[in-house]
């Protein structure tokens, strides 16, 4: 069954929000559509140097976002939009230039890169709490002790966490940073979040998160047993529970189609957005993210 | 009972291709969604000029990427979109600064022209690779879009006024106002005297879900057929209904 997954590469670093919203989505959805999901942390300023976007208003080459004062503005306030449009607890820090041009991820992404290379099953985790940490509670992510804490939060013990940070010094971690990034440049990435869907020997490269629709439809449309996937059916609910519903329709005949996915069993209920009633006709399968899978803390 | 239609401005230039994909959403959109669509033809090299940004291009990765992505949004969007083959000298050399200002004649004179003209000019330089900036073209353009051919000319001579220069540089100033570093640029004015500034044709969801509105929004045919005609339908019949028992009632008072 998994080699019928098709691979998925999400380039990603901490200092992007956009980041996180796509890594949310891509999560949520990861089994619904069937791919194999490949994180890859990636050092963000590395492609902007690469790319020739590091240097200042004077160059010929594009700026960093916030260097452009109405781009700045407007940022912060499509963040809000965007938080609440894709359910996800974002808050931009106070100092935005100081964290994301000052203080950097560096070291944050080192570490990611350890995890990836020791304990790869709990990269999904470990992002989310130092994600939690930059962009919901505008705390540090550069201090060891910063990092440590939101390792222990992911469940790592004191020692493994001890053990991931003390191999980011290495040159072996050090190096698969550098590779991570090249790669991402290789297939044209200027910016993050990158995510590279390879299908049919084929691979298509998407910048930013606004691109997940779109995505989703290029994944259906080669996904021999659906017929499109392209409705983000959100329902309006509080920050306790992340429900994210969708629905597809299934072609007629194409059962074996289905069944070859590999994916927690289908419950084939009609809901309408925000309403639970049956839609009228149609006939649509719904499948229901368990709520429990992504239950947030706060505080 | 049904709010007012929301007032919702599209700033754009033909020399934009995601500006046409913008547009064209919301052209499909505009009677199914409760706003009130007003088109502003505006100067995206103005705009780029006030805010201190580059056009995207002129990084060479960037420029990459917007060929891959033109093609899977034409597939999406189901617009004919094709980029010209010297991309940076139409865009960089020969502009489309005649085009705007005919644009702005047009929707001075005769408003309900503009999403016509509009569209011919984009399939003009976005679909068919054709120029855009000799008078002839946009006569041709604005003929196949219906105007008469005195029409036309009396439009582009307007364009070489006062009038028609000023109120092209008063909308484009008016995005530059609204926080705009590019165009698309949309803004909606929400009931509560809110408005909201969105940039770029890939807030399509996000506007739709500001505007209450996400349910309807679809981008193939069968989904399209399926689900917007029943409600469309639905929604007329039940507040027709309303309405007269509404006036029933009262006017038992």
């Amino acid at each position: 069954m998994a080699g019928l997954r098709r691979k998925l590469e999400f380039f990603y670093d901490l200092l992007s929000p956009y980041c996180w919203l796509s890594f949310e989505v891509l999560c949520r959805y990861r089994n619904i559509w069937n791919i194999n999901l490949q994180l890859r942390p990636t050092f963000l300023a590395g492609i902007m140097k690469d790319t020739g976007m590091e240097e200042s208003v004077k160059d010929a080459g594009n700026l960093w976002p916030l260097l452009v004062p109405q781009k700045n503005k407007y940022l912060s306030q499509e963040l809000q939009y965007m938080a609440k449009f894709y359910q996800v607890p974002l808050v931009i820090p106070k100092d935005l230039r100081g964290v994301i041009i000052d203080k950097g991820s560096l070291d944050a992404m080192r570490f990611l890169c350890s995890v990836e290379m020791e304990n790869p099953e709990m990269l999904e985790k470990v992002s989310r709490e130092l994600w939690m940490r930059i962009w919901s509670q505008d705390e540090d992510i550069t201090e060891p002790k910063s990092i440590l804490i939101a390792a222990e939060k992911a469940g790592f013990s004191e020692e493994q966490a001890e053990f991931l940070l003390k191999k980011c010094s290495t040159e072996e971690v050090k190096k698969k940073l550098r590779e991570t990034t090249t790669a991402a440049c290789r297939h044209g990435a200027f910016g993050l979040p990158t995510i590279v869907f390879n299908v049919n020997k084929k691979s298509h490269m998407f910048f930013g998160s606004d691109k997940l629709e779109l995505l989703a439809h290029l994944i259906g449309s080669s996904d021999s047993g659906l017929k499109r996937q392209a409705s983000f059916l959100l329902k309006d609910r509080s920050w306790e529970t992340l429900e994210v519903m969708w629905e597809w329709i299934p072609i007629s005949g194409n059962e074996s189609a289905v069944g070859q996915r590999d994916t927690s069993p289908l419950r084939a209920k009609s809901w309408a957005v925000g309403v639970e009633k049956p839609l009228p006709s149609k006939a649509f399968w719904s499948l229901e993210v368990p709520a429990g899978e992504y239950a947030w803390r706060w505080g | 009972m049904a709010s007012l239609p929301r007032k919702l401005e599209l700033f754009y230039d033909v020399l934009s291709p995601y500006s046409w994909l913008g547009f064209e959403v919301l052209c499909r959109y505009q009677n199914i969604w409760n706003i009130n669509l007003q088109l502003r033809p505006s100067f995206i090299a103005g705009i780029m000029k006030s805010s201190g940004n580059k056009p995207p291009a002129l990084v060479p990765r960037k420029g990459k990427y917007m060929m891959t992505d033109l093609q899977h949004l034409k597939n999406f969007y189901q617009v004919p979109i094709q980029a010209p083959k010297d991309f940076f000298s139409v865009i960089l050399e020969k502009g489309s600064l005649t085009a705007m200002r005919f644009l702005t004649a047009v929707n001075m004179e005769k408003p309900e022209m503009l999403e016509k003209v509009s569209r011919e000019l984009w399939m003009r330089v976005w679909s068919r690779d054709e120029d855009i900036t000799e008078p002839q073209s946009i006569l041709t353009a604005a003929k196949k879009a219906g105007l008469s051919e005195a029409e036309a000319k009396g439009l582009l001579e307007k364009c070489s006024s006062d009038n028609v220069k000023s109120r092209l540089k008063e909308t484009t100033d008016a995005a530059c106002n609204y926080g705009a570093f590019g165009l698309p640029t949309i803004v909606v004015h929400m009931d509560d005297n809110k408005s909201h500034m969105l940039f770029g044709s890939d807030r399509m969801e996000l506007l739709a879900h500001l505007l209450g509105e996400l349910e309807t929004l679809s981008f193939t045919i069968v989904e399209t057929f399926l689900t917007l005609l029943p409600a469309k339908f639905i929604t007329l019949f039940i507040s027709q209904i309303y309405a007269q028992r509404m006036q029933v009632f009262l006017s038992k008072f």
